[in-house]
Parts: structure tokens; C-alpha cells; sequence
């Protein structure tokens, strides 16, 4: 009896592990202009917000690359604040989300917080989060200051809450020499092109054995990221994941099951089941830098891992924008409302939207700069890799996050459903109707998600 | 009339005083371990019965629907699956292979040899997981991957270790055998050793064979020990999170493939979907389930210890 009741005591402990529509046309891409340099109505800096005993701003993020671009920010700004001194926290986006659910309602996050308006709106809700100073606020929504998706994305109740201070557009990047070996001589200008380079591409050993695939495809890995791909690609023909029905209605419903999705998916299987790409070969980012793949889709921080990590690559590859559209993710900077020293942390907010801080955002980081008032004439040329980020096609459609709060475990299940779907490649491809059943059912699940949040728009 | 503190009054003072002063001084700790545990624990369960969203208060009662829908979903449906799977064959693996170990080094081995030898198998138990588990995914790594290579040694064909939805889970199971095996070898050790030798001796005499006397007298001699390390195990391995959330961490490289275990769907619906009453639900299947397991546990082995 006495053994049994420490077992349940040991049982009770380990109980404990409790543990984003904007489809307008737009030519300039977020944060891109080739045009006059900044111009409008800046933000105005409040005199001594910062006053002069010494302060800490605690400036947290959910992108390790971007550190030394708030570092740096944070030398420049005490140049006139010598009595403000910084420091930066930051992990994976996902470890810094958690930590900001539990340190936000408990009042001990940072003073500067960086992250999307869409993830923060259920702390807007509980009023853990400041409206935007009317300064920053009128410089924002200054006409040409940002693009109208931009706005859009960091728009909730009506209302600004966050300073945009970057963005995540998708490139195409791929390996120029590969290109030219398979005898390919223009950059892919639609998804099909895509598909057939890649068959083009592939190479593989003696055995049969795939050593470079055509198009690293997005195929596993946990989180929302497989998704967040089939739905790049899903733009490129037209459709989303889920639609607002009827539009600014604020209900939704699955779209991806629609024919375009069926053919989307059945692309992909098609691709694994020809052998082009396969799981058994590194992905993404890595497989790029490692001549292991010869095209794929990504962010532009990738420019400035290769130039890190892969410098022979640099100058036999290249980038392009996708054909159709993109999705479009602004992070933004946000102060709590217990913060302590709001008004210097609003100051140094103020500071990171000049375009100097602006541009050595994207020099430092490789993460596009919110702004789209800034000359980029010289930066391009001294760039020419973020063409594909910065030059986008004439009526270029960008999709941002749907504003609901169940958006993630939509686009997170589906990811998970997509990861088994692949897999299964070999008992899926070419059967039309065993893949429009599938996407069927997922679809359903989709919206019943929807539902449970009074969201469904069907 | 028997007075209830009849008993009580037969205890001399000085017994008196020595039982109060252990209980003021056990006081302390059950006070934070209530604090810690305890009510932790039970605000679980009363959290499972509403739509709680972690940020928001919790509003709307829901009584049992969280544990209706869990019976239902497919995700918490896939991870039940494999947190037995993965507990059931890390327990018996690491179990089995730590009795042998420990048969080896406290029977055969001895002296430094012995202790260095105990060192080595236990060194994995001190390395923290997220280092060892980054390290394991590029010994499972399908191209360069040292596994495949020396599989291939024996004309193995390369196994896709992180990719195969199957494989996936047999290498979270190797890399937590791994990492298991040398503390349940320890625990053994010790209670091998405290078998005395003079039974051993005896059966000896009577002509019991090496093995004989192992299966005769230290397995059940030894019973109270393995019970405790079955029990450990079966409670850690149903636990089972930063292997499997590590191994499929990696976006930009390496293919990672999610082995959906229970404490990682329910870390899923709590922190990623703000569900954090489904999450408490969740636990508290979790806990219902280690706990039945671990009763079962001992009405089968201390019945068995008893014959």
C-alpha cells in the first residue's frame, strides 16, 4: 500500500508536462522601391524620452539572424542616448513564442517585442499590448511609406498596434551553372516551368540513387512550414488555402481542395514518385548550399547564409520572384503596456524605421526592410541576389495571414496531413481521385476548425 | 469502547517528540511539493473541464468534451499509438540490456576495469539530451550518416532512418535506449550487489550452473529493483518529448520526420493552438494511462516476487 501510494505520487509528477486577404495587385514588393528616396512625414523622436538615468531596453525576437542588426541599432541609438544600454533575446520563432505566452500575461517580457500583429492579437485582446503613438501611427499610414499589404497585415480592430519593421517574401532561388549544364536558358516563369526544370535537373548515380534533386520540395519537418509551401505554390495558381467567403465577411472556407490544390498536390507526388526529389536527401537552405539540390523556395536570408557559409556559390545561382504572388509576413515591434520605459523603448521603435537602420537590416540580416520608400537604385546593384525579393511581376498578388487566431493549427494539421500524403507518394500518383478524397477530408477538418471558432464561411 | 487514542497514549514522549520533530521537518518539503505538485495537478484537471485559452481567462465550462473529442482525434488517436510503441520497446530493450550489463559488470568485471567500464555506459545519462539528440541525428543521417555506414560494412542497404514514418520511430527508440540504458544498469548494479554472496555460494555447492543461480536467485532476489526500474522507465519513456521534437527540429536541412507522441501533441494544442484546456485534458489521460500501467506493473510483478 505504501509503495503504491508513492508510485501515484511519482504518477502525479509526471502528470505535470502541461505542459494569415490581400489580393491586391501591386508591382513593388513590400519594402521595395527602385524610386526617389524617403520621403514623407517621419516620425518625430520625443524629446529626452529616454531621459538621463540609466536604462535597459530588452529587445526580444524570434530570429537569432536578425541580433546583431538590434545590437548594432542599439550602438548607433546611444550615440545620443548614452545613458540607454540593450539587450537582445532571441530564439526559434516557436521556443519565442511560448516564451512570450507565458511572459507577457505575467508582465516580464522584454520592452521591445518583435513579432507578427496576427500571433499578438489574443494580447492585444487582453490588453497586454500599446496602441502605436499617433507619430508613428500617421508616418505608417503615410501614402507610399509601406505597402498597402503591409498595412492590411498589421492591422487589427481597426487599429496599428506595431511598427513594421520587416518582412518574409519568397524567392526562387536557383543554381545558374546547374541551369546551364542541363541546357536550360531562362530563369522558370511558372510553376510548370518549375516542375519540368526540375526533371531536367535531377541527377543521379550509377544505382539510381538520387545525388542532386531537381527541386527541393518541402516535405517533412514539424510546424506549419510544409504547409506554408503547398500554399506559395497553391498562389501560383490562383487559389489560397482558405478564402474569405464573401469577401471582408470574416468567415472562411478550405479552397485548397479545389481542382488547382488537386493538381498542386498531385505535382508533388508526381515529382517523388519520378525521383526528382526524395526525403532521403538533405533539403531547403542546406541542400542549396551543398549542390545537393538545384532549385528551391525560400526566404532572402538565405542570401546571406550562402554568403557565409557557401561563398563559392555566390555568383552561380540567382533569384526570381514566383510568377503569380506570394505570402506576405510583416513582423513588427511592439511595447507592452507595463512596460517599463515605454517611451524610450517607442524612441528607439522611432530609430529602427530611418532608412539607415532600415537597409542594414537587409545588409545585416538578409530579411527584406519594411519600408518601401527607400531608394534601392545602389542597393541592387551591389545586391543583385535579391532581385527575386525586390523586382516582383506586374500584378503581383501578395496573400497575408488570415486574422484568426486558429489560423495556425489549420495551416499546422494540414501540414501534417501534407508530410503523410508525400509519403505515401508511391500508392497516390496518378490516382486523381484517391488525392481529391484526401484533400477532401483534410479540407473538412479544415473547416471544422473554422466552425469551432464561428469562422465558416461554406 | 476501545478510545481511538488509545494506541497514541501507550507511545512514550520521548517517541512523541521524535515523530513531531521528522514531521516539522518533513513540513517544508510537502508543503512546496503541494505547492509544486500537488496543486499543479489538480488545476490541470479542473482546467481539462474548460475552453481555456492560456492568454484569456478561462470562460466557458465544457464539463468532459474535452476527453470526448480527444477520443476522436486522430492526432492525439496517432500519438497514443506511438508513445506505446516507443514505451513498451524502450522499457523491454533498455530493461533487458541493463541486466545484462549489470549482471556483467557486477558479476564478471571487477576492479578498475569494472569501474571504467560503468563510467562509459553511464557517461550518456550525464550529456543533456538536445546536444546528444543533435549528434544522433547526423549518426542516423541517410547519406553520411555513421549508422548507414556502418550498416553497409555488413551489406545493409542504407536505412532511412529520419525520413520512414516506421524508421523515424525505431531511431527514437535506439537513440532513448542508448541514452537509458546506463542508469537503469547502475540501479542494478547496486541491488546485485547487495544480493549476499552466500546464496550464490550455497547453490554453487549444490551444483547450480552460472545461469541457474542467476534465474533462480538473483532475478528474484533482484525483483523489488527491476520493479523500480520497469516503473522509472515506463513513466520517462511515456514522457517521451525533446527526442522527438529535436530530431524533427531541423527546416533548412536535413529531413526530420515528426514522430507525433502524446506529450508533444498535447505541448502542441497547449502552446501552438492556445488550447489549453484540451492540453489539460490531454495530461490527464496521460497521467491516467502511467498510472494504470504502473499499477499493473506491481500487482504483476510483486505477485510474482511473492511466489
Amino acid at each position: 500500500m505504501h509503495q503504491v501510494k508513492s508510485i501515484k505520487l511519482l504518477a502525479t509528477g509526471a502528470s505535470l508536462l502541461l505542459a494569415l486577404s490581400a489580393c491586391q495587385p501591386g508591382t513593388p514588393s513590400p519594402g521595395a522601391s527602385s524610386g526617389p528616396p524617403a520621403s514623407g512625414p517621419a516620425a518625430t523622436t520625443t524629446a529626452n524620452a529616454c531621459g538621463t538615468d540609466p536604462v535597459t531596453l530588452n529587445v526580444w525576437g524570434g530570429y537569432p539572424e536578425i541580433d546583431a542588426v538590434y545590437k548594432q541599432a542599439g550602438e548607433d541609438f546611444k550615440k545620443t542616448h548614452p545613458n540607454v544600454s540593450f539587450t537582445v533575446f532571441s530564439t526559434d520563432l516557436r521556443g519565442f513564442e511560448q516564451k512570450l505566452t507565458t511572459a507577457l500575461p505575467s508582465k516580464t517580457a522584454g520592452e521591445v517585442i518583435v513579432r507578427t500583429t496576427n500571433f499578438l492579437a489574443r494580447f492585444i485582446d487582453q490588453g497586454l499590448l500599446d496602441k502605436l503613438p499617433d507619430d508613428i501611427k500617421t508616418a505608417v499610414n503615410t501614402a507610399g511609406a509601406y505597402a498597402p499589404e503591409v498595412i492590411k497585415d498589421n492591422t487589427y480592430k481597426n487599429d496599428l498596434w506595431g511598427m513594421p519593421i520587416f518582412t518574409g517574401g519568397t524567392g526562387i532561388y536557383y543554381n545558374t551553372d546547374d541551369y546551364a549544364t542541363a541546357g536550360i536558358t531562362n530563369p522558370p516563369a511558372s510553376l510548370e516551368d518549375l516542375a519540368a526544370n526540375a526533371r531536367k535537373l535531377a541527377v543521379k548515380d550509377a544505382s539510381g540513387t538520387l545525388t542532386r534533386s531537381g527541386w527541393s520540395l518541402r516535405l517533412s519537418g514539424q510546424g506549419s512550414g510544409v504547409a506554408e509551401k503547398f500554399w506559395i505554390l497553391l498562389i501560383q495558381k490562383g487559389k489560397t488555402l482558405i478564402r474569405e467567403t464573401p469577401e471582408g465577411s470574416g468567415k472562411w472556407v478550405a479552397e485548397y481542395n479545389g481542382p488547382e490544390g488537386q493538381a498542386l498536390f498531385q505535382m508533388y507526388v508526381d515529382i517523388l514518385k519520378e525521383g526528382v526529389d526524395t526525403e532521403e536527401i538533405d533539403a531547403d537552405a542546406k541542400a542549396f548550399e551543398t549542390k545537393q539540390t538545384s532549385q528551391f523556395l525560400r526566404e532572402s536570408w538565405v542570401i546571406n547564409e550562402i554568403a557565409t557559409t557557401a561563398p563559392d556559390l555566390v555568383g552561380h545561382y540567382a533569384t526570381i520572384s514566383p510568377p503569380v504572388g506570394d505570402i506576405l509576413t510583416t513582423e513588427s515591434m511592439f511595447v507592452p503596456a507595463d512596460a517599463a520605459n515605454k517611451d524610450c523603448a517607442w524612441d528607439f521603435i522611432r530609430f529602427m524605421r530611418e532608412p539607415e537602420q532600415q537597409q542594414n537590416l537587409t545588409k545585416v540580416s538578409g530579411w527584406l526592410f519594411a519600408r518601401q520608400d527607400i531608394d534601392l537604385t545602389q542597393f541592387l546593384v551591389d545586391n543583385p541576389a535579391y532581385e527575386g525579393f525586390l523586382k516582383r511581376p506586374d500584378n503581383f498578388q501578395l496573400y497575408v495571414t488570415p486574422p484568426i487566431a486558429e489560423f495556425d493549427e489549420i495551416e499546422t494539421k494540414l501540414a501534417t496531413h501534407l508530410v503523410e500524403g508525400y509519403a505515401d507518394f508511391a500508392n497516390l500518383a496518378g490516382q486523381p481521385d484517391k488525392i481529391k478524397a484526401l484533400l477532401d477530408g483534410w479540407a473538412t477538418e479544415t473547416n471544422d476548425i473554422l466552425k469551432a471558432n464561428d469562422h465558416f464561411g461554406g | 469502547m476501545i478510545h481511538p487514542l488509545a494506541a497514541v497514549r501507550g507511545v512514550p514522549r520521548r517517541t512523541w517528540l521524535r515523530w513531531r520533530f521528522a514531521y516539522l521537518v518533513l513540513l517544508p518539503t510537502l508543503i512546496l511539493f503541494t505547492y509544486l505538485r500537488v496543486v499543479p495537478t489538480a488545476w490541470a484537471f479542473v482546467m481539462s473541464l474548460f475552453d481555456w485559452g492560456i492568454v484569456k481567462p478561462a470562460e466557458k465550462f465544457e464539463g468532459l468534451n474535452n476527453y470526448i473529442k480527444l477520443l476522436s482525434d486522430k492526432n492525439f488517436q496517432t500519438a497514443f499509438t506511438n508513445t506505446t510503441i516507443f514505451a513498451v520497446a524502450t522499457t523491454v530493450l533498455s530493461v533487458l540490456l541493463a541486466i545484462v550489463l549489470a549482471a556483467f559488470l557486477a558479476r564478471v568485471v571487477r576492479g578498475r576495469t569494472g569501474g571504467l567500464l560503468e563510467l562509459l555506459y553511464f557517461a550518456p545519462v550525464l550529456v543533456p539530451l538536445v546536444p546528444v539528440t543533435l549528434g544522433w541525428r547526423e549518426i542516423f543521417n541517410y547519406n553520411h550518416g555513421v549508422l548507414n555506414a556502418f550498416l553497409g560494412i555488413f551489406g545493409v542497404t542504407r536505412v532511412p532512418w529520419l525520413s520512414d514514418p516506421t524508421m523515424a520511430l525505431v531511431a527514437v527508440i535506439i537513440l532513448s535506449v542508448w541514452k537509458q540504458v546506463g542508469y537503469n544498469m547502475i540501479i542494478l548494479i547496486v541491488g546485485m550487489r547487495a544480493i549476499p554472496r552466500v546464496y550464490e555460494e550455497a547453490a554453487s555447492v549444490d551444483g547450480a550452473s552460472a545461469w541457474q543461480q542467476f534465474r533462480h536467485i538473483t532475478m528474484p532476489l533482484l525483483a523489488p529493483v527491476t520493479l523500480f526500474v520497469i516503473v522509472i522507465t515506463t513513466i520517462a519513456s511515456y514522457n517521451v518529448f525533446t527526442q522527438v521534437y529535436v530530431l524533427a527540429s531541423d527546416v533548412q536541412g536535413a529531413p526530420g520526420r515528426l514522430v507525433r507522441v502524446i506529450v508533444y501533441d498535447l505541448f502542441e494544442n497547449g502552446f501552438r493552438f492556445f488550447n489549453m484546456g484540451y492540453a489539460s485534458a490531454e495530461a490527464v489521460y496521460l497521467f491516467l494511462i502511467i498510472l494504470v500501467l504502473t499499477l499493473i506493473q506491481f500487482r504483476f510483478l510483486r505477485g510474482s516476487t511473492a511466489e
